[in-house]
Parts: C-alpha cells; sequence; structure tokens
C-alpha cells in the first residue's frame, strides 16, 4: 500500500510524503508503518490503542477513519491518506474564575439534586461548581423577576441578591409567578425570598427592598458577578446599565410590552452596553408601561427564562449568548429575530471620551423626563379627591378621557369627552376654552402628554391632569352612583 | 507521559508583517464568525512567512465558537505548497469575543510540533497574536513567544 503522510506529521515518519508500506487492511497497513517508525505510533494512537482525536485516514475523497473500515481488505495499491482534523474552538471565558470553582464543592444531596445537570457534558460538575459560586443581582421581583429568580435558583445559583422596592398587588398575580394571593400587601423581596427557601434552602438570597437610585446602586452590584435587568422603566435601565459599564459587571436585559419581548447581553468583554443601542429614553408618556399597555401573562415567562438561560451560559461560560445582540420575539406572531447592537464610539458611558464616569452626578430623573423642566409650563393637577368635589359641587369642568377604546372598557369615568390622545391636536375645537378641562388617562402619565400636545397645538384654555389617573380614582365613590367607578 | 524525540518547537518564532495582517484580515472578514488557516515558513529558522487562510467547514450557527479544516482541503492545499519550497509550520484561527487562551478542544486537537496562533477578536477587532504548541502527546501546550518582523521596503 500507499500511504500519504500529511505535512503535519511527516516529522515523525522520517520527513517521507509518501511511504510504501505491505499490509491488505488499513489497521494493518497502519501497523506495519508504526512498526517502522515507533515514534509515528505515539502520535497516531492513545496508549489504549485507539486512534488520537485528530488523525483522519481517507482513500480518495471517503472517510475511513472508523473502526469498522479497519480490517476491509482493499486491493493493491490503493493509496491511503493519513491527514489530521485539524479543529478546535473559543475558550468561552466562564464569568467565574477557576479558583472560585475549585473553592466550591458539591455534597451528596447537590450531587443528586442537579443531576440532570450533571449529565449534560457542557456542563458536569465544574459547570455546576461555577454556578454554585456565581453571585447574581436581579433588579426586579417582578414579572420577568418571577422565572428568573426562580430559575437562577432552581440551577443552584450560590448567591441571589434580588432587589425591589414594591409590595405585592393583587393585579400582579396575573404575571407575576413568584408571588401568590397570600403574598398580597407583602413586599416582593420577602415574598421572592420564602419561594427560594421553598426550592433550595442552601441559596444564599439577599433581599433589598429599596429602590435602586444613583445614590446606591454602586453598592447594591459592586461585588456580583451579573447583573440580570428585570426592571419595567426606563430610568432603572439606564442606571442598572450605566452602573454596569461603570463597575465592569455584565448585564442580561429584558423587557416586554404587551405581546413583545427583548433580550439581550450588554457590556459583556467592553462589548456595546445598553445606552449603544438606545442612546435615548422615549418621550415621556409615549411607550406606556407594562402596568399601562399591558402585557399577556406567559410573556414575562418566555423572556425571563431566556435571561436565566442566558444568565447560565455566561456563569458556565458556554454555547453562544447574546452579546451585542438583541433578541426580539413576538408572541402573538410567533416570530423571533436577532439584532446586532454596534458598540457606539461616541457613548458618554463606554464610548472612547466617556463623560459620564460616576452615576452619582447623572440626572437620571432629567434625562429621562420625569422631572418638569424650567422652560417647561407647569402643569395644574388635581388630585382624585378634588376632582370629586369639583364634579359634585361644581363649577362645571369638562371631563377628556385620552385613553384607548380597549381601557376604557375595562373601567369607564361618566360624562367623560373621549379623545384618544392621537386625535388631541385635530379635535382641540370640541374643547371650551372658557371651562377648566381635566385629563384622564390610566395611571396620569399620558394625560400630561395629553396637555403638551394641546398647547403644542395653540389651545389656550386652563387644563388640569387627573393626579394618577385612573387608578387613583377607582377607590373613590361618588354619591350619585353608590359604587366604584 | 509520552515524550517525543523528534518534535521539538522553537523558543521563538518570527512573523513577518504581512503574515500577521494576513491574519487579522482572515479574522476580521470572517467576524463573527472564527477565521482559520495555515501558516506556511521555514522550521529551521521558526519563521512565518505565509498565512493561508482556509474554510471553516463547522456546521452552520457553531462557527462563531469552533473551526474545523476539513482534512481533504488541507491535503490538496498542502499538494500546492509542496511546490512552493515552504514548511508546513502550523495553524492560525481566531478566538470570537473570548481571550486567546487555549479552549481543551484546542489542545485536545493539537498535533505535537505544529504552532497554532490565536488571534482574538473583540467586536470585530483584533487583538494581540498568541502562539503556543506542544512538544508531546500527552504534554501540556506551551506559549512560543512571536517576533513581529517589518519587511523591508524595497
Amino acid at each position: 500500500m500507499k500511504i500519504y503522510i500529511s505535512a503535519t506529521l511527516r516529522i515523525f515518519f522520517g520527513r517521507n510524503p509518501v511511504i510504501e508500506i505491505p499490509g491488505e487492511s488499513i489497521g494493518e497497513t497502519l501497523n506495519n508503518l508504526t512498526d517502522e517508525y515507533p515514534e509515528g505510533r505515539k502520535v497516531l494512537f492513545e496508549e489504549s490503542g485507539e486512534l488520537r482525536r485528530f488523525v483522519q485516514i481517507y482513500i480518495g475523497d471517503e472517510n475511513r477513519t472508523a473502526k469498522e473500515y479497519r480490517n476491509v481488505k482493499l486491493p493493491a495499491g490503493t493509496e491511503i491518506l493519513l491527514l489530521p482534523a485539524i479543529a478546535g474552538g473559543s475558550p468561552n471565558a466562564s464569568l467565574i474564575p477557576d479558583d472560585r470553582r475549585k473553592a466550591a464543592l458539591l455534597d451528596d444531596s447537590e450531587v443528586e439534586r442537579f443531576g440532570r445537570h450533571l449529565l449534560l457534558k457542557d456542563i458536569g460538575v465544574k459547570g455546576q461548581k461555577r454556578i454554585k459560586a456565581a453571585r447574581v443581582v436581579v433588579a426586579g421581583a417582578g414579572a420577568l423577576g418571577s422565572p428568573v429568580i426562580q430559575y437562577l435558583a432552581a440551577a443552584g445559583v450560590g448567591t441571589i441578591k434580588v432587589v425591589d422596592f414594591d409590595d405585592v398587588s393583587l393585579e400582579n398575580l396575573q404575571s407575576q409567578v413568584l408571588h401568590t394571593t397570600r403574598d398580597l400587601k407583602r413586599p416582593k423581596v420577602a415574598s421572592a425570598k420564602d419561594k427560594v427557601r421553598n426550592i433550595n434552602r442552601n441559596i444564599n438570597l439577599e433581599a433589598e427592598n429599596i429602590k435602586l437610585e444613583a445614590d446606591n446602586i454602586v453598592s447594591v452590584i459592586d461585588g456580583y458577578d451579573l447583573v440580570v435587568d428585570c426592571t419595567d422603566n426606563y430610568k432603572a435601565r439606564y442606571l442598572i446599565s450605566d452602573a454596569c459599564v461603570l463597575c465592569g459587571i455584565p448585564e442580561v436585559f429584558g423587557a416586554i410590552y404587551q405581546f413583545e419581548g427583548q433580550v439581550g447581553i450588554f457590556n459583556l468583554n467592553g462589548g456595546p452596553c445598553y445606552r449603544c443601542q438606545f442612546p435615548e429614553p422615549p418621550e415621556t408618556g409615549l411607550v406606556p408601561t407594562c402596568a399601562e399597555g399591558g402585557a399577556i401573562s406567559p410573556l414575562p415567562g418566555i423572556i425571563g427564562s431566556i435571561q436565566a438561560n442566558e444568565a447560565l451560559k455566561l456563569i458556565i461560560g458556554i454555547g453562544e449568548h447574546l452579546d451585542g445582540k438583541l433578541l426580539v420575539i413576538d408572541s402573538l406572531y410567533l416570530q423571533s429575530r436577532i439584532l446586532q447592537v454596534r458598540k457606539n464610539p461616541e457613548c458618554p458611558v463606554c464610548g472612547t471620551n466617556a463623560a459620564i464616569t460616576t452615576v452619582e452626578d447623572y440626572d437620571y430623573e432629567d434625562f429621562c423626563g420625569l422631572k418638569a423642566r424650567e422652560e417647561e409650563i407647569p402643569i395644574e393637577g388635581l388630585t382624585p379627591e378634588e376632582l370629586a368635589r369639583r364634579i359634585e359641587n361644581g363649577p362645571p369642568v369638562t371631563l377628556v378621557d385620552v385613553r384607548e377604546p380597549h381601557e376604557r372598557s375595562i373601567l369607564r369615568f361618566p360624562g367623560v369627552i373621549v379623545i384618544p390622545i392621537g386625535q388631541l391636536a385635530r379635535r382641540k375645537n370640541e374643547l371650551n376654552p372658557e371651562v377648566d378641562t381635566v385629563f384622564i388617562c390610566k395611571e396620569g402619565k399620558r394625560s400630561i402628554l395629553a396637555i403638551n400636545t394641546l398647547r403644542e397645538a395653540g389651545y389656550a384654555g386652563p387644563m388640569y391632569n387627573l393626579k394618577g389617573g385612573m387608578d387613583a380614582m377607582k377607590d373613590i365613590i361618588f354619591t350619585h352612583e353608590g359604587a366604584w367607578l | 507521559m509520552t515524550l517525543l524525540k523528534q518534535c521539538c518547537l522553537p523558543d521563538h518564532l518570527t512573523f513577518g508583517s504581512d503574515v500577521r495582517h494576513a491574519i487579522e484580515l482572515a479574522a476580521i472578514c470572517a467576524y463573527p464568525n472564527e477565521a482559520c488557516g495555515i501558516l506556511l515558513g521555514h522550521s529551521e529558522t521558526g519563521t512565518v512567512e505565509k498565512a493561508l487562510a482556509m474554510e471553516n467547514r463547522t456546521g452552520k450557527g457553531i462557527s462563531g465558537l469552533h473551526y474545523r479544516i476539513d482534512p481533504l482541503d488541507l491535503y490538496r492545499q498542502e499538494r500546492r505548497i509542496e511546490k512552493e519550497g515552504y514548511d508546513m509550520m502550523g495553524f492560525f484561527h481566531s478566538h470570537v469575543e473570548a481571550e486567546t487562551i487555549l479552549s481543551d478542544e484546542d489542545e485536545g486537537n493539537m498535533i505535537p510540533g505544529m504552532i497554532y496562533a490565536i488571534l482574538p477578536v473583540f467586536h470585530g477587532k483584533p487583538g494581540r497574536i498568541q502562539t503556543y504548541g506542544k512538544t508531546g502527546t500527552d504534554g501540556k501546550a506551551t506559549e512560543i513567544s512571536i517576533r513581529l518582523e517589518e519587511k523591508a521596503k524595497q
């Protein structure tokens, strides 16, 4: 037989490109060849006698490496090609360094509990130890936080810090599966702590019942490996992203709205941050929050589960992840796409000449349009009680409901003019500028946008905002109605 | 441990600047997938003269994390370069969004005596090349330092 020796292996075969060796099969020929070149045997075969991983045997274009071909008789003069498989890949560095991984030990009960992980080649004991050693902050224990916290706990993440300032309310229970009826009016973090304890008592759950602000966020996230952003407002998102950049912590971002969700990984290995993709928040009131715009129940389950999955992949150091990408899922039409997120060299936080070097000195309220600007004419507001007295005692007032038709069908306000926000400018003539007009929406935010829209359109009549919107008004009982609104 | 008598690696390697450029170009073109190719030169002097990009034959969807050169592609290339008088020095590949640390997969597939150059690419920008090699089949891979040589203008 003739054996062609790859240039990569010739050093072990006397630098010969082609060697003539007696033999009737691949196995016999290789044996004879390595008898003649003992150094070659060490390179081609494991000590067990198996061919090494990189050794490939071809006859013509056919791969004949498999054992079943080893003793098949070949025609005399067949040329056997002895070639290497050149392959490799990225190390997929884990967020958890080896010293911390080695320090984490799994006891018998953990070996049993995490058996399904240990069976996975890509996780195994090393991966599970990394999960155990991980320290993760979950910002928000609401809709997205519910699956994230529960899956991270179930997976065995050693330390989970949950940050949320809110209490559980009845409307939360539609999608926040971490909480139950028994948790109503309890802090969400207390409810989260109980659930995690029920999943695994060995998880160290740190509950922080605080609102993330510029003066506390660094102390909240510093020293942790990863932050999972499960918040529902722009101020918190920018604050978390900026703090992550400044503290050098990667972030798994998630957001939901109605039927659509987004997941992305920011600030990993100097990659793009949230600001690179979204340099500015939308105008106040333009994009309703989930509390205003709604979201279908399982959507946070889908998006939060993907966030938890991405977090675990980063912790273990496996797979392909959403670094520099934004996964957008439309659950209504079952479509998804991945958008590339480019690093913005002009980014004020992670760009070349970053202007934001500390979160304490940055005005997030102002940036997100939550603060009245000096040049803006202040908007006067009425509390639900003030409005109720005004309706009952006069003088007369015009009420304008700027909510969408499907919102009004949930809770109606009697005696209102219905003008959805998009129609206000062209229907301004329906309003009497001689009479005080009160604008009503769900939370009292879109009504501010409505007033500003009418001002820009030149409407000069007196305008008031119902503070807190319909949500605040629903506990008011009018004498003539004798029932909740 | 099985050590091979004939297999020795140079302490230092010399890369021509156009070799570095060729590796970087291949990595940028392949980004966000891994680039791969072969290194040609003169093993006696430890000089790498040429970097030839090869097709990354890993399956769709995983080429951002892995590379594979088809053995038959390599065979055809070997036949071609034999005529040019170069030695097969080793291989290069890029690590996308990852450091130049050898992965278990990289190390498991190393052929003793061959040089393996890794170029990290972070968000489309190439980093510093690092080269590795293995002297024994069971031994650990070692880092080999590289001297970059600018070619004199003619």
